[in-house]
Formats: C-alpha cells, sequence, structure tokens
C-alpha cells in the first residue's frame, strides 16, 4: 500500500510540471507588457527595457518556465504588479478563506447528497424519490452564482437572517457569513453527488448477496450502510473529487457574489488589474490543489474497496 | 394495443426495419420529458436565428431601438404588461434584451462544444485505435490538461487572450478537450477488435478509412450524448464568465452580464436578478433532459 502511495507521489510531479507549463504557456500568450503597468506614467523606452532586462522578461520561454518552477519549489511566486509584494504572501493570506469555503462546500456535497441518494434509490419511485430527482435536475441547471443572488435577496434582504456578504468573526460570525456561500457552492454538486448514489445505489440494491444478507437475518440497516452504499460508494467518491475542481472554480463566482475574502476573488482583482503574476500565481495553486485532492481520492479508493487494495498487492503495486 | 398484439402474433418485430437513428427516435419520442426538453431547445434556436435574421434584414436598427435604446424614465421599472420582465438600470426591456441574448448562449455553447469534439475526436480516436505508448502519450497530455480546474482554465484563458467572442469559445473549449478525447477513447476502444473492424483490414483499408468510416460510425451513440450534456455545462459556463465581467462585454445582451448588473441593484429590482437567471436554468434544464432523453433512446440498458 506505501509502494503506491510513494508511486502515485512520484507521478505527481510530471504532471505538476505538465500543468504548470500549461498554464504558463497561455498566460505567455498575453500581450499585457509587465513593465509598462509596473512602472506606470514613469514608463519611457528606456526604463521598459531597463525593467525588462531586470525582470529576465527577454529571456526564451524554456528559460523563463524553469526559472518559475526552481522558484516555485522555494515558494515564491514572484511580485504582484499592483500590491507590490510577494504572489506567495498574497495567496497565502487568502488560502484559508478559500478552503475554509471550499471545505464546508465539500461537507455539505457529502452530508446531504448521499443520503439524499440513498434515500431515493431505497423508495424509488416514492415522492421522496420525485422530489430528490426534480432537486437534482435544477441543482444541475441552475447557475450558482444566480442561486446565490437569490440566497442573498430572500436571507438577507427580507428575512435579516445572514450577512448578505463578507467574511464574519468569531465562531458565531464566521458560522453565519458561511452558511449563504457554502450552499451556493456546492448546490451542482449536491445535486451530482445525490444523482450517482441514486443509480448507482440502485445497481446494488437488487444483487443477490442483499437477498442473502436478509436471509441471514441482518437488520435493514446494516445491510444499507454496509452491503449497499460500501459497493456503491465508489463512483460517489470519483463525482466527488472530480466536482472538487467544479468547486474551486465555482469559488471564483462564489466569492464574487458573496464578497468571500478568497482566492477566487483575488485572481478577478488581479485580472482588471491586468496583474499577471498573481493570476498565474491563483492557477497554479488552484491547480495543484486539485491535482493533491484527486490523488487523495485515489488512495481513499483502496480503503473504501478491499479488492483495489488486494489487485495493487497482488500486481506489486502497478496499476 | 392490438395492433402491437397483431405484430407479435404474426412474429412481426416492433423494430424490424429501423436503422438505429429511426429505433433511437421512436424510444425518444415516448418520453415525454425529453420530448418537451427538445421542444423548449428548437424554440430558442429559432429565436435566436429569428433574431439574427431581423437584425440582418433592418440592419440592426429594431436591435438598437428595442435592445440598446436607454430610458431613464423606465430605470430599474418592475415587469408589467408593457414590459413583461422589467427594465433594467438604463431603462432597458429585459424581455427585450434577453431574446437577443439567445443567439450568445446557444451559439458559443454549441460551436465551443463542437469545437472541443473535434479535437476529441482526433486525439481519442487515435488513442483509442492505436492503444499502447501513443495512447498512453496523448492521455497523459490530457491528464495534464485535466488537472486544471475548467472554470480557472477558462479564467486563464481570457485573462491571457482578452475577451473576444472566439477567445471565449477556446476558453470554454480547452478545458472540455479532455473530457471529450477520454469519452471517444473509452468509446473506441469497444469497437476497435470487432470482427468487421478485423474484416475491413482484411481488405486492406488503410488505418484513416478504418477509423472514419468503420469505428468512429459505430462508436459515436456515447460521444453524441454526453457531447449534448455538455453544451449545458458551457452554457453556464459562458454565463459565469459574463457575470464576473470577463465574457460578452456591454452593452452586448449576453444572459449572464445581464445578471452582473443586478448584484448592484438587487435591493430595489429583484427583477432583474431572478428572470435573467430562470430562462439560463430552463435553457439548461431543457438541454439536460433532451440530452437524458438521448441517451435513455441510444441506450435503454442504462435506463434504470
Amino acid at each position: 500500500m506505501w509502494k503506491y502511495i510513494l508511486k502515485r507521489f512520484a507521478m505527481l510531479i510530471p504532471v505538476m510540471m505538465g500543468t504548470i507549463l500549461v498554464v504558463f504557456f497561455i498566460m505567455d500568450q498575453s500581450n499585457v507588457d509587465p513593465a509598462k503597468i509596473m512602472l506606470g506614467d514613469a514608463a519611457t523606452a528606456e526604463n521598459i527595457a531597463h525593467l525588462h532586462k531586470q525582470l529576465g522578461l527577454d529571456d526564451p520561454f524554456f528559460v523563463r518556465y524553469f526559472r518559475y518552477l526552481g522558484n516555485l519549489l522555494h515558494g515564491d511566486l514572484g511580485i504582484s504588479y499592483t500590491y507590490k509584494t510577494s504572489v506567495a504572501g498574497q495567496i497565502a493570506s487568502r488560502l484559508p478563506n478559500t478552503a475554509i469555503l471550499a471545505g464546508s462546500g465539500v461537507f455539505l456535497t457529502v452530508i446531504i447528497g448521499i443520503p439524499l441518494g440513498v434515500i431515493s434509490a431505497k423508495h424509488q419511485f416514492s415522492i421522496f424519490d420525485n422530489v430528490s430527482t426534480v432537486f437534482t435536475l435544477f441543482g444541475a441547471a441552475a447557475p450558482a452564482f444566480w442561486v446565490g443572488l437569490v440566497l442573498v435577496m430572500v436571507f438577507s434582504q427580507h428575512l435579516h437572517l445572514f450577512p448578505a456578504s463578507g467574511m464574519g468573526r468569531g465562531t458565531v460570525g464566521l458560522l453565519k457569513s458561511l452558511i449563504l456561500p457554502a450552499i451556493t457552492l456546492s448546490l451542482s454538486g449536491t445535486a451530482n453527488v445525490a444523482r450517482t448514489t441514486r443509480s448507482s445505489m440502485l445497481e446494488v440494491i437488487r444483487a443477490d448477496y442483499i437477498d442473502t444478507a436478509r436471509a441471514k437475518g441482518t437488520d435493514e440497516r446494516t445491510i444499507t450502510l454496509r452491503h449497499m452504499l460500501r459497493n456503491a460508494l465508489i463512483p460517489v467518491t470519483t463525482v466527488v473529487g472530480l466536482n472538487f475542481g467544479v468547486l474551486l472554480g465555482g469559488s471564483v463566482l462564489t466569492e464574487t457574489v458573496f464578497a468571500w475574502p478568497g482566492i477566487g476573488r483575488y485572481v478577478i482583482e488581479s485580472i482588471k488589474s491586468q496583474d499577471i503574476p498573481s493570476v498565474l500565481g491563483c492557477v497554479v495553486v488552484l491547480s495543484i490543489l486539485f491535482t493533491v485532492v484527486n490523488l487523495f481520492v485515489d488512495i481513499l479508493y483502496a480503503y473504501i474497496d478491499p479488492r483495489i487494495k488486494a489487485q495493487y498487492k497482488s500486481a506489486g503495486g502497478s496499476k | 394495443m392490438t395492433q402491437q398484439g397483431m405484430k407479435k402474433a404474426t412474429g412481426m418485430n416492433e423494430y424490424q426495419g429501423r436503422s438505429l437513428w429511426g429505433e433511437a427516435w421512436h424510444r425518444y419520442k415516448k418520453n415525454k420529458v425529453a420530448v418537451a426538453g427538445l421542444v423548449v431547445v428548437i424554440a430558442l434556436l429559432i429565436i435566436a436565428l429569428g433574431t439574427i435574421v431581423i437584425d440582418l434584414v433592418t440592419h440592426e436598427s429594431v436591435y438598437n431601438e428595442l435592445v440598446l435604446k436607454q430610458d431613464i424614465y423606465r430605470k430599474l421599472a418592475k415587469p408589467s404588461m408593457q414590459h413583461i420582465f422589467g427594465c433594467d438600470e438604463y431603462g432597458r426591456d429585459i424581455f427585450f434584451r434577453m431574446v437577443w441574448g439567445t443567439r450568445y448562449s446557444l451559439f458559443i455553447g454549441v460551436s465551443s462544444i463542437l469545437f472541443a469534439l473535434a479535437i476529441g475526436l482526433v486525439l481519442g480516436s487515435i488513442a483509442g485505435y492505436y492503444g499502447g505508448k501513443i495512447d498512453n502519450f496523448i492521455m497523459r497530455i490530457m491528464d495534464v490538461f485535466l488537472s486544471i480546474p475548467s472554470m480557472v482554465m477558462a479564467i486563464a484563458v481570457v485573462t491571457a487572450l482578452g475577451t473576444g467572442t472566439f477567445n471565449l469559445v477556446l476558453s470554454i473549449a480547452i478545458p472540455q478537450i479532455p473530457r471529450l478525447a477520454r469519452i471517444v477513447r473509452a468509446s473506441v476502444m469497444t469497437v476497435r477488435d470487432r470482427e468487421f473492424i478485423e474484416s475491413a483490414r482484411a481488405v486492406g483499408a488503410n488505418d484513416r478509412l478504418i477509423i472514419t468510416q468503420y469505428v468512429l460510425p459505430n462508436a459515436m451513440a456515447p460521444i453524441i450524448v454526453q457531447t449534448s450534456l455538455y453544451i449545458g455545462q458551457a452554457i453556464l459556463a459562458i454565463a459565469g464568465l459574463s457575470f464576473l465581467g470577463i465574457g460578452i462585454q456591454p452593452p452586448t445582451p449576453e444572459w449572464g452580464s445581464i445578471l452582473n448588473a443586478a448584484r448592484t441593484y438587487m435591493r430595489q429590482a429583484w427583477h432583474i436578478s431572478l428572470i435573467p437567471g430562470l430562462v439560463i436554468m430552463f435553457t439548461v434544464l431543457s438541454l439536460n433532459a433532451a440530452g437524458d432523453g438521448l441517451r435513455d433512446a441510444l441506450d435503454p440498458k442504462l435506463k434504470n
């Protein structure tokens, strides 16, 4: 098992290098001249040329790419044009806020989505199942940021229950300010997870071993949780993992709607001020985060499904 | 009922004499939700094309009058008989803005997915057909693209290239290429070892001919189903980018950009927030219903 985990971590390095290469290449297509932005009014042809040399902007693409990679290893993502401080510092101060939001999003997705799917499958074609199916269809089709707007109108402006924007202080304040953005962020994921759980539960619900378990007198709760859900959970885990990427992308929208001080809002601010190193830094950090989470999900499979673990043992860790 | 009974009695197959697509359409028609979705999608297409024709015939005078002209006296007017969706912060009729905005959501959504499909088809069929090292090479590159969240990738592309319509298509399409390539690859792999492929090879057909004439037509059903489902996602992504202010730029009446203004005037005018969102939701819902129906029609085994 450890061998497998180590191997997966080793595979992470080329994927990460490739990811950064792609992102670096895309951002390199920008025709914004950083020197002009940094110098502002003081931009003369001479000054610009000087700064280009200083920043190494005239170097060939791969020289700049490997320099970026090297700096990244030291936790250096360059200097923000607008803040004139390190991008890494700017991101580090906002990352916890995005992590809190995304974490709550995943939490809601799992604790609402999976039970919805399980109950729907166990009571197929019941009223609950129909309501839940309608919810999943609407949840997957609604633009998340719009749901956020509607929630703000209803729960902050009319009912005055939760703040409309910003991040509250103290535990209670934080929780109150977190509820609406977390619901907004998790909606499409919850719909997806509920749908996947329902269909993969339906696949196992009539399996012979379920009848066997019942015949042996196992109580229904144990059958549902241990015999059905555990077997149905593998596709669900994949969806939750993939959904984390949607969640990170969605956090850009959600943070904009709720003025949540995270990386997503920082990206949008940086785009508007043409602060390329900041945008690049955020995209790199979000991609790394997503890759690591998916690696984690892959490892989780082995714990959920002993068959996968056995496979790795017998095959010596190869896929 | 009796007719069916007759057919059974005479040993006639209900599906006799129909092609795969004819059979699929026969099943599709029975799915009321899917048909409703398809009707909405067709109606939206007619609206989108209709406005384009109107613009061409009237040299955009109707567009300027109904969609762009500002009227300060109607600022933030609530929905009424004259303006069923109400008016926005410049006193422009939101109903007409939504109608004229249909083309952006629909055509950018469709063209970005078709663009991604074109590249995904090439990469996926090569990877799936040849397998081995080529497959490994292509799919590892796809893995790299997959490790960038799609919305984040779209933001990066738009930031670097700017906010033109073509760049927007690219920004939505690029993140979907690896997803479509994977589906194509998986579908091609189920077909490539069949006997008729082998017989085509035995007659001396070259690989390109085999892939385009024999493999792809038989692998197309799941690919078309997934493609149709991605169009809804693309429409949501366009609306999202416009909402962030980095998609279609005002005063062009794109659905998401109408919602962008809504945030500022939420207190005074609820209708600006509510209505465009509902329209987007029902559009995506219809597309998804049509796509789901297509899946059930093409592969009845999947239906539960």
